[in-house]
């Protein structure tokens, strides 16, 4: 199958300063069982880029691959042409995650979480990094008492929202987010997306995000991913992955199950709800 | 196991290295150092109590028989100085704070805390095992040589309130005056310094490569405590010999 990863720049933000990020032939195994085939495709600087897949499919991998937490057995992965497992990108360019599971230190307090990557490498005074890490906080519907809690303390939904205040107040060029709406409540689930939209406007972020929700990809993408068993299904803009649902053309089969699946245990989801 | 060697000795450079940060992580040195302290103290007190006093009612008896009373205070001196406080102490530590350590570092691997620490640029060597490497190599010396009073007054007090040992407070003092200077003290507190670095490193690098969820961290817990105490009972050989040596 052909699969188009070149870059479709009439759909994205032109921003020179932004990051690309390119992925080509990158190949993955766990005690012999291959999870990434050969995947290759290009982010353009400042993109909102969606990965979307079934459970099991490799997304959190690749998304580890392209910040450098794994290596690869075969391929590579440049942020602007340089590797994200070499330290020198991590000090000429921020990168931040946004873990499934959050992954708050337990540690310490909601406040230092937040500020932990500015006051560990002191990047501003003590009094400006409190008052940053509290704007920050309040845009994401937390309050100052929620801001001297432990996250052992939190729901999930608020751990994720911290997760993201700790993403954002790093103001990184490149964030990778993995299901940052799993967990959380519509009305939430909105205020996520707009402060996602706000950073990118802001910062000129490219943004790589993993995610189940089927409106949620379709709403903020600028180009969506499928990622199946593996291997690099589809990528393309929105109406264009709508588009292969309504395909009769066998090779959209795979494309048009997955997708359908999807929506359809949403309905079901939602019914039930 | 010598892949495990090879990694503990790169994480003890790199360890060794990230000293230079030492100064901006004080805050953190001293919260490990009171935690270690606060975890250890009242029982390193009891155990080198019993200790002292153990050696006092093997030796102090036999002593009086041959009816050289006179070197109880520096065989129990020696004994506290140059083996008993620092193995002892060493396994405390081991038991208490290396273990904690494993648990604390496995547990921040398994739920991806050091994954969101790389992603940040914050080393994880810097950050999480410099700390704690420097406390206990501030903790255990300072143990041991509360261990070594400690112990010496449990000896003092089984010699001298036995029946059928003929030890006198003042001959146990001047005794243990005689055959204790400040060599062997600082061997034992050399010995302590080693055994604090071996625990500290094996203890991190258990919590490092920690896999798979609570059970993986028990396993690492279980393996950590045991390789700490192997390569004790081994550097304290190797110790002995050099320091017999010159």
């Amino acid at each position: 199958m052909n699969i188009d990863t070149t870059l479709n720049h009439a759909d994205t933000p032109s921003n020179t300063e932004g990051v690309a990020i390119s992925v080509r032939g990158l190949c993955k195994s766990f005690d012999g069982t291959p999870v990434l085939k050969d995947i290759s495709f290009e982010i353009n600087p400042g993109e909102i880029f969606v990965i979307m897949g079934p459970s099991g499919s490799g997304k959190t991998v690749l998304l580890s691959h392209l910040i450098g937490l794994v290596e690869p057995d075969s391929g590579e992965v440049l942020i602007n042409g340089m590797s994200p497992l070499s330290d020198s990108l991590h000090e000429k360019i921020r990168m931040a995650m946004v873990f499934q599971n959050s992954g708050l230190l337990n540690s310490l307090s909601v406040e230092e979480n937040v500020s932990l990557y500015l006051s560990e490498h002191r990047l501003k005074p003590r009094d400006e990094i409190r008052q940053i890490v509290s704007e920050q906080l309040s845009h994401l519907n937390l309050s100052r008492a929620d801001a001297a809690k432990y996250p052992y303390e939190l729901s999930g939904g608020m751990k994720k929202r911290v997760a993201i205040a700790r993403a954002i107040v790093m103001e990184p060029r490149v964030v990778l987010y993995d299901e940052p709406t799993a967990e959380l409540d519509p009305i939430m689930a909105r205020t996520v997306v707009d402060e996602i939209r706000r950073a990118r406007a802001l910062l000129s972020q490219t943004s790589v995000l993993v995610t189940h929700d089927r409106e949620l990809a379709f709403e903020i993408a600028d180009r969506i991913a499928i990622l199946l068993d593996g291997s690099l299904e589809r990528i393309g803009t929105p109406a264009e992955i709508k588009a292969c649902q309504d395909s009769t053309c066998e090779e959209d089969a795979p494309l048009k199950n997955f997708l359908t699946v999807n929506y359809k245990i949403k309905e079901i989801k939602s019914d039930y709800e | 196991m010598f892949q495990n060697l090879g990694e503990i000795l790169i994480l003890l450079f790199k360890t060794l290295a990230e000293l230079r940060n030492a100064p901006r992580q004080t805050r953190k040195i001293l919260d490990q150092l009171f935690e270690m302290g606060n975890a250890s103290l009242m029982m390193a007190a009891i155990l080198s109590f019993f200790i002292g006093g153990i050696v006092a009612l093997q030796v102090a008896p036999q002593m009086t028989e041959r009816g050289i009373t006179g070197v109880v205070g520096e065989i129990i001196g020696l004994a506290m100085c140059k083996e008993l406080a620092p193995v002892m102490m060493a396994f405390l530590i081991i038991g208490r704070i290396g273990s904690a350590i494993t648990a604390e570092i496995g547990s921040m691997k398994v739920y991806h805390e050091i994954d969101a620490l790389q992603t940040m640029n914050i080393s994880p060597v810097s950050y999480l095992v410099m700390p704690r490497i420097v406390a206990i190599c501030i903790a255990l010396p300072m143990l041991v040589l509360f261990s070594m009073l400690v112990g010496w007054m449990g000896g003092l007090a089984v010699s001298v309130l036995n029946q059928s040992a003929a030890v006198t407070v003042e001959g146990y003092l001047a005794s243990l005056k005689s055959g204790v200077d400040a060599q062997e003290i600082f061997e034992g507190l050399f010995k302590s310094v080693v055994f604090a670095l071996a625990i500290g490193i094996i203890s991190c690098h258990q919590g490092l490569i920690t896999r798979g969820g609570p059970r993986g961290i028990g396993r690492s817990v279980t393996k950590s405590v045991v390789n700490s105490i192997t390569a004790v009972l081994i550097l304290d050989y190797i110790l002995t010999r050099l320091i017999l040596f010159f």
